[in-house]
């Protein structure tokens, strides 16, 4: 059965959504329970699996090989025929490390949480509850998917959902707004794709082409003798075109020795694209694909429209998951496949980085609406992760993660509050409440809370994340030269301006006189229900525990950050000399 | 000489048994215009049955036969391999899909009373266009060719006409001119190549292939025109739009998918087997005829409220798609082609079967008239099955349009890696970006259905609408089971 705990993880709520199509019209309201208890159930496994999880063991830290993953599942999936160029495999692999694990715990509880406030949605619950599922399931994939071919698949499968939850259940401006992502994320992805299909031509299963050589019976009989056979025979060129394995594997696309020499993308291959390397061109698409995702400014401007447009569920599960995805992206596939373009490019990420959080928290200071203002809040917030990818030390990349893992609990407390209001009135406009303290206190308590966690005040997550961020791109100079250390001092710039952001509209909606532009809104304010409630309290208490006591969650990811950080310096080191020397 | 005539005599009649396939069509068509007279004044409802066994039958008979591994095997004018068989098997599935769709558009009324009920002329059309479809995948020759291609544009026009409005008289006129023009301009093309090589079977012809002469590359150049013509793909494409608004709608899913799956073929074996493959000029000659055909398919769909015209351009665009990927002569090619063109097959039968009964039903396929219409109570099933088959025609997973892309520019990316020409990958790039475009108009679709704060009701035909949910399930398990086609 724990065999099979990734796949229940993955299929559960694909299986929910065809239930509720299903379901007959009578059970109408009961939808969004059973939404609900299918989105507990993955967080109950997920539960399991971070319980069960081997944080310290020193073999089963994942990133470099497939036998270190927890949890592995594979099995054969797609094999094609390509004639003279031999066959191209896409496997079905799913598998947990310190990059993912965080991310699947999130994942499962920002879920659950959007579907308690989806609970709001009136009309055409059926509809938007199946999607809903849908989006649970291939988010989940997302994170778990080993496989490249498969990742791109949940990669892309995650935007038609998205496209209608926003475009149906949104804001009167949707429609456009759901285009708009679509569109961005799309051609994102179509950058990926091409290296998608340039990384499968260039590199090979070395465990299937053994078999396929008859080095070996089966796949479970390769040793890393046959393997390390293989290698010495692909780079001597005795194998012939025809036997070679192409494959889609994340994990063998790391690896310098399985390209096939002189591939596009080998580091020997020595092509050059408007004068540079094409190992850095196709880490810059890449790298843009899920820049996109993040989003890093310039590439944003989907984001504040989609957040605004977006049903409040469906904006926690946009900034609470969807953003990591790029995050995440980054670090198993841009990163961890070209590490040589990661040290080319770190300048100009991390300057990127820098722009972002200091871009975002401007616009936030300047905009009139709440949900905007977060919107942005988010941008920048994001800027502190790429910040931390670019330093490439392992304080970086743990703070990296640990923003990603507390924006999303944050941001997605954030939208709950903003919801709460618009749930009320309708109206998401800062200028039109005031002293709303006196009037919701609960609402209040909650509110500040969320806001001083997101602002990064210590003793919350979002200070330690900021904390490892700032302490590894500091110390980048003194230990791989790949962030300057002005940057890091022009980004604590973004602390001051986000406070202010932060503090001014704290000040504006809850203290001061009560008051409101529309008295007949004075009604509708009450205070939280029992439900949101509910929703708003883990979140707190989440953000609150990590804050204080950070090491349970950097028990879970240290492991994998250390082997990472060391591939990432070491061997993109030596890709760098070896594509210079080529 | 003599001698030469017998030994050619000998070796048609040892071939004949390759034929079954077809002869069995031909009984079948024969069989039907018989029936038809004879049984005139009764209901017409069984000619779809004997339609249907018949093909399943030849279905069937070609399966067996592809299992058999047949090797490649030439005879005199006609070639038996895997891959026709299998594609005479795709053909087959296209007019079945045909028959599905004319039997439930079929008026009952009409069918039991009048003589020319349509019915009889419909089938025998069809399976004409089958036949030419058939020959066309075999055909090694240029007079083998034509003849084909010819069989399948006659009855084309006259489906075309079908309607009997004046609108579909003219598209058939615009149709008959166009196709008399493509037709003449690949004779003429063959004739130029007969004169170079004097030869018209391909083999022949590769002789000369490594030739640079312009006259050759312009001979060759317009030989394959009556085929893009089939494709509908630039600079052959004019005729596709306005024969996709006024043809009647099961012959214009008919003409979206079986002469292609011909065309596509032939032209393939043109390539391959004359060695034209190799030619620079062809290739430089092929790729802008695709990237231009993706471009002014997908820019002019932009601009189209009908369902009917913007299917039109998407034909353009994915004539594009097809051309490019004629350019590889490895097997990945022809296995991109060969999935490429089963999935555009269940996709645009999809849509057709959709667009046709939206048409009955409002009586126009402006795309504000199925504005909600996914709301309705009808609509939870065949509604997402309609959007499966766009998003696949857009090319996105979990869909087999997706697989069917990469194929096509993985292959692109493997001739790059062989000739190290950058075009390759450039216009790789042109055809994602047109993916990008494309999903603008192809989302006006979902878009519209789904419409916001509009609940339309629309009762389509229960059967039919069944047929669109298989048709959008089969789009994701050949997905998820690529081997079921390849």
């Amino acid at each position: 059965m724990s065999q099979l705990l990734l796949t229940l993880l993955v299929f559960t709520p694909i299986f929910g959504t065809f239930v509720i199509l299903l379901l007959p019209n009578s059970l109408k309201n009961q939808f969004g329970k059973i939404t609900i208890g299918i989105n507990s159930f993955q967080l109950l496994i997920a539960s399991y699996l971070m319980m069960g999880y081997e944080g310290l063991s020193e073999k089963m830290n994942g990133i470099l090989s497939l036998d270190t993953f927890q949890y592995l599942e594979k099995s054969e999936w797609i094999v094609l025929n390509l004639g003279t160029f031999g066959r191209l495999s896409a496997d079905y692999t799913l598998g947990v490390d310190g990059l993912s694990n965080s991310m699947i715990l999130l994942t499962a509880i920002v879920m659950v949480i959007g579907a308690i406030s989806s609970l709001e949605i009136k009309h055409k619950r059926r509809g938007f509850y199946a999607l809903y599922l849908l989006l649970s399931g291939t988010i989940m994939g997302c994170f778990l998917a080993l496989d490249f071919f498969l990742f791109y698949l949940f990669f892309e499968f995650m935007l038609l959902p998205m496209y209608f939850l926003i475009g149906i259940w949104g804001g009167k401006n949707s429609e456009y707004a759901s285009i708009k992502f679509f569109i961005y994320t799309l051609v994102g992805s179509i950058f990926i794709l091409v290296i998608m299909i340039a990384l499968a031509a260039s590199v090979i299963d070395p465990i299937a082409t053994a078999v396929q050589l008859g080095l070996a019976e089966s796949l479970q009989q390769v040793t890393p003798d046959i393997i390390e056979k293989v290698h010495v025979m692909l780079v001597s060129g005795e194998i012939e075109q025809s036997n070679l394995v192409r494959t889609f594997s994340l994990v063998h696309m790391m690896d310098a020795s399985n390209y096939i020499p002189n591939a596009i993308l080998s580091l020997d291959s020595g092509a050059m694209l408007f004068g540079t390397h094409v190992r850095f061109i196709a880490f810059l698409m890449v790298f843009i694909g899920f820049a996109i995702k993040l989003p890093v400014v310039p590439l944003h401007t989907w984001l504040p429209d989609a957040h605004v447009e977006a049903p409040t569920s469906i904006s926690v599960v946009l900034a609470g998951i969807l953003l990591k995805i790029g995050g995440y992206g980054m670090l198993r596939i841009a990163y961890s496949i070209f590490p040589d373009g990661a040290h080319h490019f770190a300048w100009y990420i991390a300057l990127g980085g820098v722009i972002s959080i200091l871009y975002g928290a401007f616009v936030a200071l300047g905009t009139h609406n709440l949900k905007r203002m977060i919107a942005y809040s988010s941008v920048s917030h994001m800027g502190f992760v790429m910040l931390g990818i670019a330093s490439l030390t392992a304080e970086g990349i743990s703070g990296a993660i640990f923003q990603m893992f507390s924006h999303g609990i944050i941001s997605a407390a954030l939208f709950l509050i903003a919801g709460v209001l618009y749930y009320r009135t309708g109206n998401l406009e800062i200028e039109n409440y005031s002293g709303l303290s006196s009037k919701m206190p609960r609402y209040t308590m909650l509110a500040t809370i969320a806001f001083f966690a997101s602002l990064g005040l210590p003793g919350f997550s979002g200070f330690m994340a900021e904390l490892f961020v700032f302490l590894g791109a500091f110390n980048s100079s003194a230990v791989n030269n790949l962030v300057p250390r002005w940057m890091t001092i022009v980004a604590t710039l973004g602390l001051v301006l986000s406070a202010a952001y932060y503090l001014w509209a704290m000040q504006r909606i809850f203290l001061g006189k009560y008051y409101l532009k529309d008295e007949a809104m004075d009604e509708k304010l009450v205070d939280l229900s029992t439900r949101e409630l509910i929703m708003l309290s883990p979140l707190a208490i989440i953000t609150l525990v990590l804050g204080v006591y950070p090491k349970l969650l950097i028990n879970l990811i240290e492991g994998s950050v250390t082997v990472f950080v060391e591939f990432a310096n070491y061997v993109g080191l030596d890709y760098i000399k070896a594509i210079i020397g080529a | 000489m003599e001698q030469d005539l017998s030994s050619k005599l000998s070796n048609i009649v040892e071939s004949l048994p390759f034929l079954a396939s077809e002869v069995g069509i031909t009984a079948l068509l024969i069989g039907i215009i018989l029936t038809d007279l004879i049984f005139a004044r009764r209901n017409k409802k069984y000619l779809y049955a004997m339609v249907g066994i018949g093909l399943l039958g030849d279905i069937s008979y070609l399966t067996l036969l592809a299992e058999e591994s047949v090797s490649k095997l030439m005879l005199f004018t006609l070639v038996q391999d895997t891959w026709s068989i299998k594609l005479r098997i795709l053909a087959d599935v296209c007019t079945i899909l045909l028959t599905i769709h004319l039997y439930f558009n079929s008026d009952e009324e009409k069918s039991s009373k009048t003589k020319l009920s349509g019915e009889g002329e419909w089938m025998t059309m069809a399976l004409g266009i089958l036949i030419g479809a058939h020959v066309l995948t075999m055909a090694n020759d240029f007079i083998v060719a034509i003849l084909a291609l010819e069989l399948m544009s006659l009855p084309s026009y006259l489906l075309t006409a079908f309607k009997g409005d004046k609108r579909s008289v003219e598209a058939s006129i615009k149709y008959f001119l166009f196709g008399a023009v493509a037709t003449a301009i690949t004779i003429y093309g063959m004739s130029i190549l007969y004169g170079l090589t004097g030869t018209i079977d391909l083999q022949g012809i590769s002789l000369y292939s490594k030739s640079f002469s312009v006259l050759y590359i312009t001979g060759a150049i317009l030989v394959m025109m009556g085929f893009v013509f089939k494709l509908g793909g630039f600079p052959m494409h004019v005729w596709v739009p306005d024969v996709y608004q006024s043809a009647p709608i099961e012959a214009v899913a008919f003409f979206s998918t079986l002469p292609k799956v011909g065309a596509t073929v032939f032209l393939y074996r043109f390539l391959v087997e004359t060695q034209l493959i190799d030619n620079p000029y062809i290739s430089y000659f092929l790729l802008a005829t695709g990237v231009i055909s993706m471009f002014v398919g997908n820019l002019a769909a932009l601009f189209q409220n009908g369902l009917r015209r913007l299917m039109g351009y998407s034909t353009i665009a994915n004539a594009g798609l097809i051309i490019i990927a004629l350019l590889n002569k490895e097997e990945i090619a022809a296995n991109a082609l060969f999935y490429f063109l089963w999935v555009y097959v269940i996709a645009n039968y999809a849509m057709f079967y959709f667009i046709g009964e939206i048409e009955k039903e409002k009586g126009t396929d402006d795309l504000k008239q199925i504005e909600g219409l996914g709301w309705s109570n009808s609509a939870v099933l065949w509604g997402p099955a309609v959007i499966l088959a766009v998003v696949s025609l857009i090319g996105l997973p979990p869909l087999a349009g997706f697989t069917a892309k990469l194929l096509i520019f993985t292959s692109l990316w493997e001739l790059y890696n062989a000739n190290s020409d950058l075009i390759y990958i450039i216009v790789l790039f042109l055809g994602l970006l047109n993916t990008a475009i494309s999903l603008v108009y192809y989302l006006k679709i979902p878009f519209f259905l789904y419409k916001r704060n509009v609940k339309g009701q629309v009762q389509i035909n229960i059967a039919l609408s069944r047929f669109i949910i298989i048709l959008g399930v089969l789009l994701v398990l050949t997905f998820l089971v690529p081997s079921l086609i390849i």
